[in-house]
């Protein structure tokens, strides 16, 4: 008995011939899989002899063995079925989309159908255009269909009897992986080691043995894994630390296990063999965006192959599809070390960009887009690390980026161009003065991004950098006007304690003046909107309403919504909810965006009044004070009492004077006028 | 004296004989709404564990968050 490790194509061959000695009801079809030939990868090989009743040479037409293997898994049994290179599963597409998938959920109760769809993927095999895709993208999305790749961390037998069991499914194989030894005992090298994380099939987790934390965090699947860890070596080397992470499933994907250690990586890149466009890296990118919105520091780093053929050539091939050497190109570009290992300049071009790319930093929390000002450097010019290149305008403030790279300047996107955060700009470098100038690049060593003036200087944190945006645009846009009104609450506080106890929640003053600006929608819905041009108002159906939240770790606006529809219970269910996330500064983007309207709370003890800014282009922000005890003359008698203050800031182009005023009196009664009062809490 | 009462005495500034099962939102001033998240987010910290938005705001009182920590199978 050997003590190697298995190859992956044995590891498979032995997870098939397990499963058909455990389930008498298994079938594998596909295109030449029994023996003497045992299939294109020799995965069936020796199976058709132990079991030639089940499995089964079909002939040349994919379209009609999916639809045998649909038919089967109607009738209760389950079936392997092999396409002998994934490319041919476009012809399978009809039935798997139609037919297989759907059936699970077609006749009233769900009916599990138990096909896995084997698929050998991906190129560096010379096999040209029709042989050596990677058509995962294309499957993504297909309710009740689940697709898996075979990675070196997974043993394949958990792995594609999980992907049977929770079928319909497809396991995606990478061709060169088949040959390639599987990692075991937690190794992967003396540099490196994997744990498996996440209930089955679980995540591959590959950390540094110097337990060093993530600088970069990199997602991948299975395919890319080797060339993702030669790239983490060829990174250590330049001092940065890579964490790998590699999942058995790639859709739907369980993000859940990973998500801490993304949230406290560095940078996240996710790199994927597939041709550029719609691919699963876009769409974890994106799922990434939206769970981790306020703890990524930049974009999702997306990397692919080539929008491109794949070439059958084989110098071809490799300038299309994703290296090793694209990734750490990309990874050091993106960090803006602007370190280089020897020979980089001679490396193989970075397959989706004929030079190192300009991308829109993401640069505050509030913007999705920003405006590109004015370039600083003609198109054409020969620029060095650190030249500024270009203005970009976030909400009103302007940043400039500078080169990150030397080489001649391409510019893509020109003065006047609204761009998406992590929009290519332009492109750095290619030909000409770049290679003289990379190396004095290689001389340059952790190119600071930003120039702190002196020891007594700082630069703010990108959430205050965001702050600071939405603000100088308010002050320099928003001919903002202000008027401020005493409330008593007695009453409000006394039955917001009955209604606390009650509820069991923890229902306070800003919960019900967050309930009272929400009922004032259906009087006061001119006030509830955004303003579209100098003339033109934009209003909102629901009273979605924006609350400031400050727990040190950044000041957030998150949203409630429908505040008028819904009751003050479950209000002070989703401001809990907010503020556990504003202490754990871990919100989605679209929870903060989308408000009609914002309240801003300062109720701090001793907290006289508040003038809020109007958070453009909102019309209108209401502000609450802290309590305070006052005496004062009720029917002539001295009486000690509880008040707030509310302030609202409107811009004035919208909204005039008394119609604030008649606005706050309206919230001002919600939330002292006996019958408003009951309406309020109920 | 408990974990629990420690923490819950440090957020709310208070001495730690000053603190019991009963204290919270009812008999404390000083248990405000933000200082409730502050002790929630103490807790799932020193315990860690994870209290769902609606444990955190049913947690009202040190007695009501010993019982929830109980359900998780920690002993404050």
């Amino acid at each position: 008995m050997s003590d190697l490790a298995p190859r992956v194509v044995e590891s498979l061959n032995s997870a098939l011939r397990r499963l058909f000695d455990e389930r008498a009801d298994l079938y594998l079809l596909g295109e030449d899989v029994v023996d003497p030939y045992g299939g294109a990868f020799k995965v069936t090989k020796g199976l058709s002899t132990s079991h030639p009743d089940r499995v089964l040479s079909t002939p040349l037409s994919e379209a009609g063995i999916a639809g045998v293997a649909g038919g089967l898994a109607l009738s209760g049994d389950q079936v392997v079925l092999e396409a002998m290179f994934g490319d041919f599963a476009a012809l399978m597409f009809d039935q798997l989309l139609n037919l297989v998938s759907k059936s699970v959920t077609m006749y009233g109760e769900r009916k599990p159908m138990r096909v896995l769809v084997r698929c050998p993927v991906g190129g560096n095999r010379g096999y040209g255009p029709t042989h050596s895709q990677s058509v995962q993208k294309h499957f993504i999305g297909i309710p009740n269909l689940s697709l898996y790749e075979t990675t070196p961390f997974h043993e394949a037998y958990p792995l594609v009897s999980h992907a049977l069991d929770h079928g319909p499914s497809m396991l995606f194989e990478d061709k060169v992986l088949y040959t390639r030894r599987l990692y075991r005992d937690g190794v992967v090298d003396e540099h490196f080691r994997f744990t498996l994380v996440g209930g089955a099939p679980g995540w591959a987790h590959v950390t540094p043995v110097d337990g060093r934390p993530a600088d970069v965090a990199l997602v991948c699947p299975g395919g890319v894994a080797h060339r993702a860890v030669t790239a983490a070596n060829a990174l250590r080397a330049q001092g940065i630390s890579v964490h790998l992470l590699v999942p058995g499933r790639l859709y739907p994907l369980d993000v859940e296990p990973v998500l801490d250690l993304l949230a406290d990586a560095g940078l996240v890149v996710v790199a994927e063999e597939s041709t550029a466009g719609g691919t699963w890296g876009s769409d974890v990118a994106a799922v990434l965006h939206d769970r981790l919105w306020s703890s990524l520091s930049a974009p999702v780093l997306r990397l692919s192959s080539a929008d491109s053929i794949i070439p059958t050539a084989r110098h071809l091939e490799e300038r299309v599809l994703l290296g090793e050497r694209h990734i750490v190109d990309a990874v050091t570009t993106a960090l803006g070390t602007c370190r280089r290992t020897e020979g980089a300049e001679e490396a193989v071009p970075t397959p989706v960009a004929s030079g190192v790319p300009v991308t829109a930093p993401k640069l505050n929390n509030n913007d999705a887009t920003y405006l590109v000002v004015d370039w600083l450097v003609e198109d054409g010019a020969t620029v060095e690390p650190g030249t500024p290149l270009v203005e970009l305008e976030t909400s009103k403030a302007i940043e400039e980026i500078a080169a990150a790279d030397a080489g001649v300047l391409h510019v893509v996107v020109p003065s006047g161009t609204e761009v998406e955060v992590g929009a290519l700009l332009a492109e750095i470098g290619g030909t000409g003065p770049r290679a003289a100038a990379a190396q004095e690049v290689r001389e340059v060593h952790d190119v600071p991004e930003v120039v702190v003036p002196s020891p007594r200087s700082y630069v703010l944190d990108r959430a205050q950098q965001g702050t600071a945006a939405v603000v100088s645009r308010a002050h320099r846009e928003v001919p903002a006007a202000f008027t401020a009104i005493e409330v008593r609450v007695d009453a409000l506080l006394e039955r917001l304690r009955r209604l606390s106890d009650e509820s069991d929640a923890d229902v306070g003053l800003a919960e019900a003046v967050v309930k009272a600006v929400g009922t004032a929608h259906a009087d006061f819905g001119h006030l509830f909107g955004s303003l579209v041009d100098d003339r033109t108002v934009a209003l909102t159906d629901t009273a979605d309403v924006a609350v400031t939240l400050d727990a040190g770790r950044g000041l957030y606006t998150p949203v409630v919504r429908d505040c008028s529809g819904r009751s003050i219970v479950d209000i002070s269910d989703d401001l809990m909810d907010y503020r556990l996330k504003a202490w754990r500064a871990e919100f989605a983007a679209a929870e903060l965006t989308g408000a009609a309207i914002t309240v801003s709370l300062n109720t701090d003890d001793d907290v006289l009044l508040v003038q809020p800014i109007v958070m453009w282009p909102q019309l209108c922000m209401l502000s609450v004070g802290g309590l305070r005890e006052q005496v004062v003359l009720d029917d002539g008698v001295p009486v000690a009492t509880t008040v707030v203050v509310l302030g609202l800031a409107y811009d004035h182009r919208v909204v005039n004077g008394a119609d604030a005023v008649r606005f706050l009196r309206f919230v001002a009664d919600g939330l002292r006028k006996p019958d408003r009062l009951e309406k309020l809490v109920s | 004296m408990s974990e629990l009462i420690n923490l819950v005495a440090t957020v709310l500034r208070v001495p730690v004989d000053a603190v019991d099962d009963d204290t919270g939102t009812a008999t404390t001033a000083a248990w405000s709404s933000l200082r409730h998240v502050e002790i929630v987010v103490g807790v799932e910290k020193t315990f860690g564990v994870r209290l769902t938005p609606r444990e955190a705001r049913s947690c009202r009182s040190v007695r009501a968050l010993r019982d929830v920590l109980s359900g998780k199978g920690v002993t404050p």
